[in-house]
């Protein structure tokens, strides 16, 4: 299975995101500070709505109600907005391509938009799924597998333990010295569709988020 | 300069009526018996240009950015392969419910190929013979294992789908032990909502409130032993259960007329204020999206809430719960919906202050 364009930039967009705010999910830190925040320069705004992100967690899990929830939903838009206005004010002084701008505002629109997704209430059929199994999750997985085993299909049981198993193995590499290698791997197979534009939005936005284009 | 058109989370599209199983539990407006109306609902589906001329047509008349492929049972449809395509075309996510019976290993890998971000499948028991009881048909259980295994192996997303009924109910732990065993990333607990042919099965599925509460005791609890996600969409009336002593669970209300509704296009290109409801707004090939949902045809759907909820604080809200099985069983937007009328006598006053 190879990665489209579109979903290369949005895992760079959610990956960004738990950089962020681990796995998505509120921090429960206070966070007062005016949706602009202190540094309004082009860069100092961009920066700001993805540390935000946090603050749009936070808000989503305290929905109680459908009004609320549409507040929320109108303070995701906004915080969309204002990301976009900071990436039109660098493409306009020249500091950044009009395309990677359009390739920054997806990844970024990904990532709210996830975040928002995990943490906000469901209404009918809509599902909540969580893009992300810790390593302690498999192990759980293991155990339950194990435990339902004797009455399922011993093909069917050994497909699943052969993708847990896959996964565990994944996690133990991500800790190791190898870390990276399988996605380079992939990346030079050409097994991950990513235009230049979507390679240059994701440096840039490691590099804004790490302080050095700041 | 701001984008006029409306706004939807969600479009459900039902891309055929056919369907290879016989839930007990099916809620599908087009079963004979699915409705207390004098004309019945129209069936057929469109040939190969259609859906995609159908979902081109609503896309470009919305901002919608998450389609559900529904039935029926989607993979009965032959070209739902190009309805994918399209749909990944425009960058619209994608989630098909199914009932696993036709995702093979090829097929899985095909879809998410194609760009199908989420399975919904039910899983309506850890027991084999209730789970193809409740399906009607023998295998059920088996092929929708295989089919969580094939996409879990290929590195997609699925969550079960646990329709709560007075058959399946002791069994729920039992399922959401499954579900995690095969990597499910949520578990929907959705209560047996009365329509289409599970309408002829009222008394024998619908479970009581007290059973509803004992069922959430378990879900709640086992949502804190594993860190899992369960949600109950659909409606469970706060006056009937306190749903705040479930912490761990999220629960739904109706969405309808607000920019969270699903509105649903069946095969022939009718549109409904969601898919529990016959009620049909018109036709997306005759009349634009926006005519369709415009407030004075929604409005019947939307403002209906029973006559007993009239002193509720939470009326707004809870709406009375699902108007649509209200509609599908007792003829009336306005009725009590079976869940509720059923259980009404022992409903805790919630009234406004």
């Amino acid at each position: 299975m190879t990665l489209t364009r579109r979903y290369f930039i949005r895992s760079v967009g959610i990956a960004v995101a738990s950089l962020v705010m681990a796995r998505c999910i509120p921090s429960g830190g206070k966070d007062d500070s005016p949706p602009g925040g202190k540094d309004d320069s082009p860069r100092g705004r961009l920066r700001h709505c993805w540390l935000r992100l946090d603050w749009l967690a936070q808000q989503a899990r305290e929905i109680s109600s459908p009004e609320n929830y549409e507040q929320v939903e109108q303070a995701r838009d906004e915080l969309f907005a204002e990301h976009r206005a900071a990436l039109d004010d660098l493409v306009a002084a020249g500091e950044l391509d009009a395309a990677v701008a359009d390739q920054m505002q997806v990844a970024f629109a990904e990532a709210a938009f996830h975040v928002w997704r995990s943490n906000a209430p469901i209404t009918c059929y809509e599902a909540l799924p969580v893009e992300y199994v810790a390593r302690d999750d498999l192990i759980q997985q293991a155990e339950l597998l194990r435990e339902a085993a004797s009455d399922l299909d011993p093909a069917v049981v050994e497909e699943v333990q052969a993708a847990i198993a896959r996964d565990i193995a994944f996690f133990e590499a991500a800790a190791g010295p190898e870390a990276g290698f399988e996605l380079i791997e992939q990346f030079e197979a050409g097994e991950i569709e990513a235009s230049p534009e979507a390679i240059e939005a994701a440096h840039f936005l490691v590099d804004l988020l790490l302080g050095e284009t700041a | 300069m701001t984008d006029p058109r409306p706004r939807l989370q969600t479009l459900i599209f039902e891309v055929t009526q056919q369907c290879n199983h016989a839930c007990l539990h099916c809620y599908n407006v087009w079963h004979p018996d699915a409705q207390r109306q004098t004309v019945a609902y129209p069936c057929g589906e469109l040939d190969a240009a259609g859906p995609l001329a159908l979902l081109t047509k609503a896309l470009d008349e919305t901002r919608c950015r998450h389609v559900t492929l529904t039935g029926g049972e989607p993979l009965l449809r032959q070209d739902l392969p190009q309805t994918l395509d399209l749909l990944r075309e425009r960058d619209v996510m994608t989630t098909i419910i199914s009932n696993g019976r036709l995702l093979t290993e090829p097929t899985v890998v095909d879809l998410l190929d194609r760009g199908v971000g989420l399975f919904e499948l039910p899983l309506l028991s850890h027991r084999r013979e209730v789970h193809d009881r409740l399906s009607d048909s023998p295998g059920a259980f088996d092929a929708v294992l295989a089919a969580m295994a094939h996409i879990r192996y290929h590195r997609g997303q699925f969550v079960a789908v646990f329709v709560a009924t007075r058959l399946n109910l002791p069994d729920l732990y039992g399922a959401i032990k499954l579900a995690l065993a095969f990597g499910s990333r949520g578990l929907m607990l959705n209560r047996f909502n009365p329509g289409g042919r599970g309408r002829a099965r009222l008394a024998e599925l619908l479970p009581t409130a007290n059973q509803m509460r004992q069922a959430l005791t378990v879900a709640d609890a086992a949502a804190a032993e594993f860190n899992f996600s369960i949600s109950c969409s659909i409606p469970i009336q706060p006056c009937l259960v306190d749903t705040s002593a479930y912490p761990h669970l999220s629960f739904g209300f109706c969405a309808a007329g607000t920019d969270r509704a699903y509105y649903t296009l069946d095969p022939l290109g009718n549109l409904r204020p969601c898919n529990h409801t016959p009620t049909i707004l018109g036709n997306l090939l005759e009349e634009p999206f926006t005519d369709l949902i415009a407030p004075e045809r929604m409005a019947p759907f939307v403002e209906a809430v029973p006559r007993f909820c009239a002193p509720c604080a939470l009326r707004d809200t809870c709406q009375g719960g699902c108007k649509a099985a209200a509609q599908v069983c007792y003829g009336s937007l306005t009725a009590e919906e079976p869940f509720l009328h059923r259980n009404h006598t022992h409903a805790r006053p919630l009234l406004e202050s």
